[in-house]
Order: structure tokens, then C-alpha cells, then sequence
């Protein structure tokens, strides 16, 4: 499974080891109303210098997910039901909080979806970027207040000396993106989760700190685990795509296989609601129906409630991941699925 | 900034001259005649007469407001009724006892709030957190004057630890500080309590912000997420607290300086109000209301220094 998972996507590349392999995670919510499955088993591989997306709908365990990695999910309510996540062989979740705390801004960083209250208010942005540099690198405060200005001129944001003493409410929201991509590179991680970095921006501003990134990525060879519900940059950006769904992976494949051929009828849906320029169409096409509860999940396949192809079998039996071809991995009885009759 | 405490400080004065207009009718209530007061109990009617004529007492009270205010726009607040010393003189001889007393009380209380209420926000739902919250309960349902004669009661008359009876001098000396322990303890008991649930309240906030989570994302230790990532930011809503309970403080401050015969303008106010004595009285209240604007002052910048956010408006 695993090397399987790695050869995925563009380029055949030698079998070097993963980065990053999450292997089976559960991580569940115990809630006052039950327990709450919000990542159920789910396992990707992340390769060095690469860009793996992790795409589905709101509610569907892709920022759980995200969170589980750097452990910052609060337990309780939090809950590590299972599995592996594996930093270079090395199992994550078996780490105590202070030894994550090495890992965390050093080796793994993140950055959020809300660049407005990321970062906080009290503080100039570049004492911000100079803590982690300061814990991490035990560098003197002058060494890393120059590194903070370096950092900063490297995400492009105009004259560096003087914007390491702006307060974060001095800056657009674009700026403290990237700020936030400054501080998270700061210690030169070899891994960047990045949670719907761009979400909140407007589109031209979205375009340029994805651009960052990926040159950020070619200089620095980080890899990425990007997490979006947007196809768009899902294309623009990964070499291999993770499909979530209600808690599962649902599919597997490298960008190319999963927009050329995409196997399951909920990454059809996704990709069929994409407005397109070039078609005429008075409506969207919608996946019809919303993501279920949490507490009330359907009986064998997840998706089976809003699948146009559902039969018994997938109302009661849960299909399993299961490898098409190389690299191309679906969770679904019907698979490979007669294009024509989706 | 600057120009933020010109302009709070232009609002004060039609904050103090409604106070001096409240505290002059309030006192047109409170039974007890001035003329009388001083005339003494036997004095005939015509004696009172004449006294009543010559304070001016026979005017109409708004005839009487405007006297008085015109007198003090020039700096006169009158003479006490009772030891006809000049009312400032009395007043600045008191201003120094009570500011003693004041940031004898914030200087401990406040911090061992924001401690108490940020441990408890750290260890939220456990044994220390119900402990100091059930504290908190206790010190602000608690009223000043029972805690006061406790304190007084058990670490003064029975164990002889310490006084507690008036000021012992100025504050570096060591009778100076013995005498002001138990009424600065008195008055910071009830303080802490409001200052420790604002700040347990503000910190479980901030706890939950995203900035916090970018810290911990950053790889910071717990310690410094928390003081310096989560209690920088809840000390924002604190310090707004410690600003409107200035007026808390300071009835506060009239109590406690009356149960231990602390030489302030509290217990100036309380003794004039009592003996009729208008004069003082008012002198008193109006240095009262200065104090409570002067807090939100110190608490306006502050506030300022604490949030960057606030300096630009």
C-alpha cells in the first residue's frame, strides 16, 4: 500500500521513502452527544519537494486531519483512536507534547485559512517570525531579527526592514499570508501543511501567494500538503490528490489520472460542479444532498445517500480502497466506472 | 495619544461638574441643618436665622449651586462647618492617606487576580481551578465591612499581630507598613475576586483564538504560548474591569477607612456627611469623582499600550 501510495502522480521517480505517511488515522471527538468519527482510517503518503492535496467539502476531516499531524487537536475531546503518522519513520503520534514541540515550526509547519486572526494583534509581525527562529535555532535576537527581514523579503513583501515593525492590523490580509508563510518557513521545515491558505483572499491575491509557494517550493524544497476544497487549485498546485470524504479517503491518484479519469462518482461530482467557461449552462451541476452527520453516518459506503449509481450493496457494505491501476486508488464498488453512464 | 488623554480629560469636566450638581442636592436631602450644626443644639431661633442668612442658606438651593460653583471655579471650596479649617487644606492632608491606600490594594490584588485567574483558566474544570474560583465567589460576595472586622478581629485584637487603628506615617517606614497592611488587605480582598473570574474568563478566550494556535504551531512551549501568546491579549478586558470597578474600589475605600480609622478622604466624607458639614462634604465627593477619573485615565492609557490597535483611533 504504501509504495504504491508513493508512486503515485507525475514523473517516475526512485522509490525514495516518504516524508510524511499517515497510516490508518483515526482521530475521533468525544462529544457530550456521542462519539464523533471526524477522521476514520485514513492513509496518504507526502514525498519530499512534492505537493499532495487534500481535497473535499466542509466537515469532511481534511483540517482534522491537518491538525492531527502537528497534534494540536485538543485532547480531550480529542481522541487518538489509531493508526501511524510517520515522519521520516519516526511515529508522531506516540511523541509527548514537549518533543512535539521540537517538531513543530522546525521540521512540520502550518498555515491557516484565516490570515486576519492568525496572528496576534499585540505583537509586530517580525518579534512573530523571531520567536521560532529564537526556540528552534537558538539564534541571538540581532541574528534572528535579520533573518526575520530576510524571510519576509523572500514572500515578497515590500521593504522588509522597515515591515518586521508593522503590527499585524497595519497589513492586508495578502501580506499577513504571507507573513504567516514566512514565519512558517522560517526554520526551513521540510514540511508545510498548509489549511486553505488561501480561502479568505480575493482571487488575484490568491494567484499570487499560491505562486509564492510553489517558487518558495522549487528554492526550498518543501513539500506541501495543501488543504482545499477548491479543484482549482488543487490543479494549479498538486502532484498527487487525496479525496475525502465524511472521514475516509474515497480516492487516490496522481492530479493528471484524477482529472482525466476520475473513478469515484464523488470526485465526478466535484469535478462536474467546476463552472466552465467554454460550456453554456444556465446552472451549475450540485452534488445533490450535504455531507452527513458525524453521528449519524450512513450504513456501508459514506456516500451512498447521495450517489446517483447506489444500490444495496453500497447501502450496506462499506467498499474499501482498492488499487485500479498504479497509483490510483478508489473507494467504490462500481469502479472503474462507465463514464458514460455517471 | 496625547491627544486621547487631552480629550478624555476635557470629558471630565462636565463628568465633575454633574457630580458636584448630584452631591449638592443629595446633601439638600440628608436631614440636619448647617446653621444648626453650627449654632449648636440650644441656640435660639433668631440666632439660627441670622447664621442661615449669612451662609446664604436662605436663597433658593439653585441660587445657592451657583454660588457655590462660582466659588469653586475660583479655587474656594469653603470652610469645614465643624473645625472651620479651609476644606482644601483638610482635603490635601487626606488625598495622601487615600492614594497610599489605593496602590497599597492594586499593588497586590491586581497581580494575584490575573495569577489566580490564569491558573484557573489553565487547569479549567479541575481542583485548583474550583478552589479559586469558590474564593472568588466568596471575596465578592463578601461584603468589605465584614472582612474588614474579621481581619481586624482575629490579626489584630486577638493575635496581636498587627495594628489596626489609623496610619502608622509614611509608607517606607516600618510602622507605616505595618498599619496598612490589614486595610489594604480588606480592600484587595474584595478586588481580586472580580479581577480573577475577568481574567479566567479572558484568558479560556484567548486560549481558543487562532493567534494561540499559530503559537503552538510555531513549537512554543506551553509557558510561552500562555503568557506570553494568551494572557498579553486577555489583560485587555482585565485592565477595561480594573477601570469600571475604580468606583468599587472607591466606596470600597470609604468603608475600609472608617472600620480602621485611616485618615483619608473616604472617611473625611463619611465624618462631614454625618455632622452636616456641606462644605467638607462636597470638597470630598468632588476629590472622589477626580480619583475615579484619573483611574480610567491611567486605565485609558494603558489600555493603549497594551492593544497597538487602539493607538491609531
Amino acid at each position: 500500500m504504501t509504495q504504491s501510495a508513493v508512486s503515485a502522480g507525475s514523473g517516475a521517480a526512485p522509490e525514495a521513502p516518504p516524508l510524511l505517511e499517515v497510516r490508518d488515522l483515526k482521530t475521533w471527538f468525544k462529544t457530550e452527544d456521542g462519539l464523533y468519527r471526524a477522521v476514520d482510517g485514513v492513509s496518504f503518503a507526502v514525498r519530499r519537494g512534492r505537493t499532495l492535496a487534500v481535497v473535499g467539502e466542509s466537515g469532511c476531516g481534511k483540517s482534522v486531519t491537518s491538525l492531527s499531524i502537528m497534534r494540536l487537536v485538543p485532547e480531550p475531546p480529542g481522541i487518538r483512536a489509531g493508526g501511524q503518522i510517520l515522519l521520516d519513520g519516526e511515529d508522531l503520534l506516540e511523541k509527548s507534547q514537549v518533543e512535539m514541540q521540537d517538531i513543530r515550526g522546525q521540521r512540520v509547519s502550518m498555515i491557516f485559512q484565516e490570515p486576519m486572526t492568525s496572528l496576534n494583534p499585540v505583537y509586530r509581525v517580525g518579534e512573530q517570525i523571531v520567536e521560532g527562529l529564537v526556540k528552534h535555532r537558538g539564534m541571538s535576537a540581532a541574528e534572528a531579527r535579520a533573518k526575520a527581514i530576510e524571510m519576509l523579503g523572500l514572500v515578497r513583501i515590500p521593504s522588509p526592514e522597515s515591515r518586521v515593525d508593522s503590527f499585524p492590523h497595519e497589513m492586508s490580509g495578502g501580506m499577513r499570508q504571507r507573513v504567516m508563510i514566512a514565519m512558517a518557513l522560517a526554520c526551513d521545515p521540510a514540511l508545510l501543511i498548509a489549511d486553505e491558505p488561501t480561502t479568505a483572499l480575493d482571487v488575484t491575491i490568491q494567484a499570487q501567494i499560491l505562486g509564492l509557494m510553489r517558487e518558495i517550493q522549487a528554492r526550498l524544497g518543501t513539500a506541501i500538503i495543501l488543504i482545499t476544497h477548491d479543484l482549482g487549485v488543487v490543479a494549479e498546485m498538486a502532484d498527487d490528490v487525496v479525496v475525502m470524504y465524511a472521514g475516509k479517503v474515497v480516492e487516490r491518484a496522481g492530479v493528471r489520472a484524477l482529472f482525466d479519469d476520475p473513478q469515484h462518482p464523488y470526485t465526478l461530482g466535484l469535478i462536474d460542479s467546476i463552472p466552465r467557461l467554454e460550456e453554456k449552462r444556465d446552472r451549475l451541476s450540485t452534488i445533490e444532498g450535504s455531507v452527513p452527520h458525524p453521528q449519524r453516518l450512513p450504513e456501508g459506503c459514506r456516500f451512498s445517500p447521495r450517489c446517483p449509481l447506489a444500490t444495496d450493496r453500497c447501502r450496506n457494505e462499506e467498499p474499501p480502497l482498492r488499487q485500479l491501476r498504479d497509483g490510483h486508488e478508489v473507494a467504490c464498488w462500481y469502479a472503474p466506472i462507465d463514464e458514460a453512464a455517471a | 495619544m496625547a491627544q486621547h488623554v487631552l480629550y478624555r480629560l476635557l470629558l471630565a469636566v462636565p463628568v465633575l461638574f454633574g457630580v458636584l450638581l448630584l452631591g449638592f442636592l443629595l446633601l439638600q436631602l440628608v436631614p440636619g441643618d448647617p446653621a444648626t450644626v453650627i449654632a449648636g443644639p440650644m441656640a435660639p431661633p433668631a440666632v439660627i436665622e441670622e447664621i442661615r442668612r449669612e451662609l446664604g442658606l436662605d436663597k433658593p438651593v439653585i441660587v445657592q449651586f451657583f454660588l457655590y460653583l462660582v466659588r469653586v471655579l475660583q479655587g474656594d471650596l469653603g470652610h469645614s462647618l465643624i473645625s472651620n479649617t479651609s476644606v482644601i487644606e483638610e482635603l490635601a492632608a487626606a488625598v495622601g492617606p487615600t492614594v497610599e491606600l489605593m496602590v497599597a490594594c492594586l499593588v497586590w490584588s491586581v497581580p494575584l487576580g490575573i495569577a489566580m485567574g490564569t491558573v484557573a483558566a489553565v487547569r479549567q474544570g479541575g481542583l485548583l481551578d474550583r478552589v479559586i474560583m469558590a474564593f472568588s465567589v466568596a471575596g465578592v460576595s463578601m461584603p468589605i465591612f465584614f472582612i474588614g472586622l474579621l481581619l481586624m478581629q482575629y490579626f489584630g485584637f486577638v493575635w496581636q499581630l498587627l495594628p489596626f487603628i489609623g496610619r502608622g506615617g509614611p509608607l517606607w517606614s516600618i510602622d507605616g507598613l505595618r498599619h496598612i497592611v490589614l486595610p489594604a488587605v480588606s480592600l484587595g480582598l474584595i478586588f481580586i475576586g472580580p479581577v480573577a473570574r475577568m481574567t479566567r474568563t479572558a484568558v479560556l478566550e484567548v486560549l481558543r483564538a487562532d493567534h494561540v494556535r499559530t503559537a503552538r504551531a510555531k513549537g512554543l512551549r506551553e509557558k510561552t504560548v500562555v503568557l506570553k501568546h494568551a494572557l498579553r491579549n486577555a489583560l485587555i478586558p482585565v485592565v477595561t474591569l480594573v477601570g469600571l470597578q475604580a468606583g468599587y474600589l472607591l466606596g470600597g475605600a470609604v468603608v475600609t477607612e472608617s472600620i480602621y480609622s485611616w485618615p483619608g478622604v473616604g472617611r473625611l466624607a463619611v465624618g462631614a456627611i454625618l455632622s452636616s458639614d456641606f462644605p467638607l462634604a462636597q470638597g470630598a465627593i468632588m476629590v472622589l469623582a477626580l480619583a475615579f477619573i484619573i483611574i480610567n485615565l491611567i486605565v485609558d492609557v494603558l489600555y493603549a499600550v497594551l492593544d497597538p490597535r487602539v493607538q491609531r483611533s
